[in-house]
């Protein structure tokens, strides 16, 4: 039996996208920030040259280079676009291609796979947002080819009048502003001598300072203010982690009540899932 | 800001004119004698704790995983500042370390790295704070002319700190401030005329202190100093002439990224790297504001 090499290549680097877009599709991923203009129409980009075949020459379809996945998704859910008919591209003894990605408007929270044939991503808010991928066109004359997708993130739904009589049935709970966050002051108490803040971490209190507005820092336990005294807004969390251990991270409310804390967190999600 | 891709190779281990430079070859001979920086720090002076130490095997890794997350010391700077024509660099570096120190601790990233104009618009909403590193220098050299030493400037932090710069990103209300440099400066920087230490405004202690360097980490060897870098810690070195802060590690090409004192990054290479280490350091911590966003209480 012989074995074809780049049918090979081709099937393992289709399943690790796969298995890399299931794994993705998990907990709910981070608030992000997200720029505020929604464009409507795509940038210009320039389509392929049409291809010219010799009169003797039955033509070999082009391959079909498009982007795959969902149209609309909610907003903080990862949405992952993965890339179609790059293997009819590929060479027989030569690896697969890599796609380039634009994405209009950017989001910081955005991964491409190594060869550009997946992308995943995720954004706070309703917005619109164009991808254009491209990739080497087959003719090496040619220009190369685009494929673009626009997908809806969190677009509110407009609800239809109502053109019926009432009918009785439970009242329905009036809908309730969404209450800003309860949260004071988020502080990652620790000792520089046993480690430094993991970078996840500090990713986390960069969130909630840009995109929730909450106070969240860092605090190294020997820190003072310039009169050599602990700082005022540091000394409920610095008793707490002296009491709990560090490192630690400590929520505190604007209500006075109980703080809670996290001790030892490590990623992103352990710090954004426990500030409410 | 991508630590794998190559760079330009007219930027790397450039050497600055001799009219230009303004780090003495005796001083940085002087600042490399064992022990003399860890002593004028005096209680701020730390060893390299091992905690911060990260194995060679590990540094791609931990590379590629700053470039995802904006994790690098030049994360945490704002701004480039511009000290063109003067002799104010280890000053100008003395500063990217501080204030890369205190955003650390604010909690906020800034993902382009340093910028010379345009800017960020959080800058003054986080009560990011800008330093005059002329208000150092003109302690360090009455003469102004002539470069500082590394020891003459962390001293003089340590033991009394920094002026806010005139500019801020906000109105913070700094009861004393002080031109940031007397050279081109920028659109984040002030420019003004030299000022002795005598004709600094009445009282300016009493805000300098506001920003002085708490813990101050000597790195022993280049590893080390790789490994500060790699944990988000500004290294300031000096060599041929010129005080810079290492600010990301190119684990590909083995170079050293920095944000220089003429809004521009340069590279060091690893030969570099390892002949200057030496007579380096690493602002750990600084003190802290009572209120993030009032930074002149």
């Amino acid at each position: 039996m012989r074995i074809n090499y780049a049918a090979g290549l081709v099937i393992l680097a289709c399943c690790a996208a796969f298995v890399q877009c299931e794994e993705r599709r998990g907990p709910t991923p981070d608030p992000i920030s997200v720029e505020s203009s929604v464009p409507l129409t795509p940038p210009a980009v320039p389509t392929p040259a049409p291809v010219v075949q010799p009169k003797d020459v039955t033509p070999a379809p082009l391959p079909e280079f498009a982007i795959d996945g969902l149209t609309e998704i909610e907003p903080g859910r990862m949405l992952t676009l993965t890339i179609t008919g790059i293997t009819a591209t590929a060479a027989i003894d030569g690896p697969l291609p890599g796609v380039s990605w634009l994405m209009y408007p950017k989001t910081d929270d955005q991964r491409i796979e190594r060869n550009g044939h997946a992308i995943h991503a995720t954004w706070p808010g309703p917005c619109h947002v164009w991808f254009v991928a491209s990739v080497n066109n087959p003719d090496p004359t040619a220009k190369p080819l685009v494929a673009m997708k626009l997908v809806k993130v969190g677009e509110p739904k407009t609800p239809e009048p109502d053109t019926k009589p009432a009918t009785p049935t439970t009242p329905s709970t009036p809908s309730t502003p969404v209450a800003p966050s309860p949260v004071k002051r988020v502080t990652y108490v620790y000792e520089k001598d046993d480690g430094e803040i993991p970078s996840e971490v500090a990713v986390a209190l960069d969130r909630l300072n840009r995109d929730r507005k909450i106070m969240a820092t860092k605090f190294e336990d020997d820190s003072t203010d310039g009169d050599d005294q602990v700082p005022e807004q540091y000394k409920a969390a610095l008793a707490i982690a002296r009491e709990f251990g560090e490192p630690i991270l400590v929520i505190e409310f604007i209500d006075g009540r109980t703080p809670l804390y996290v001790k030892g967190p490590t990623t992103k999600e352990q710090v954004l899932q426990a500030v409410p | 800001m991508d630590s794998f891709s190559p760079v330009d190779p007219s930027l790397v281990d450039v050497v600055l004119p001799v009219d230009d430079q303004g780090y003495p070859e005796q001083e940085m001979l002087a600042d490399r004698e064992s022990g003399v920086l860890f002593g004028v720090c005096g209680s701020a002076s730390r060893k390299m704790p091992d905690s911060l130490r990260i194995p060679q095997s590990e540094w791609a890794k931990r590379a590629a995983e700053n470039d995802r997350n904006h994790t690098w010391p030049m994360n945490y700077i704002d701004r480039y500042t511009n000290q063109q024509p003067t002799h104010e660099c280890t000053c100008h570096s003395l500063r990217t370390n501080f204030e890369g120190a205190r955003n650390r601790q604010r909690g906020v990233i800034y993902p382009d790295g340093p910028k010379y104009q345009g800017g960020y618009k959080e800058s003054g909403e986080v009560g990011s704070v800008w330093v005059s590193p002329l208000s150092v220098y003109a302690e360090a050299n009455p003469r102004q002319w002539g470069g500082a030493g590394v020891r003459q400037v962390l001293e003089i932090a340590c033991r009394r700190g920094i002026l806010p710069d005139k500019k801020q990103p906000h109105d913070y209300g700094f009861k004393h401030s002080l031109q940031g440099t007397t050279g081109k400066g920028n659109e984040f920087q002030s420019s003004g005329g030299w000022v002795a230490v005598r004709n600094f405004p009445d009282g300016w202690e009493q805000t300098a202190k506001l920003f002085r360097p708490l813990e101050v980490i000597f790195p022993e060897s280049w590893e080390d100093a790789v490994s500060l870098v790699l944990n988000g810690y500004f290294v300031s070195v000096g060599r041929d002439g010129h005080a810079i802060p290492w600010g990301q590690w190119l684990p590909n090409q083995q170079m050293m990224a920095y944000p220089d004192s003429y809004n521009v990054t340069r590279y060091d290479s690893l030969r570099t790297v390892r002949s200057a280490w030496q007579g380096s350091f690493a602002i750990a911590t600084v003190t802290t504001p009572d209120d993030w966003n009032n930074p002149a209480a």
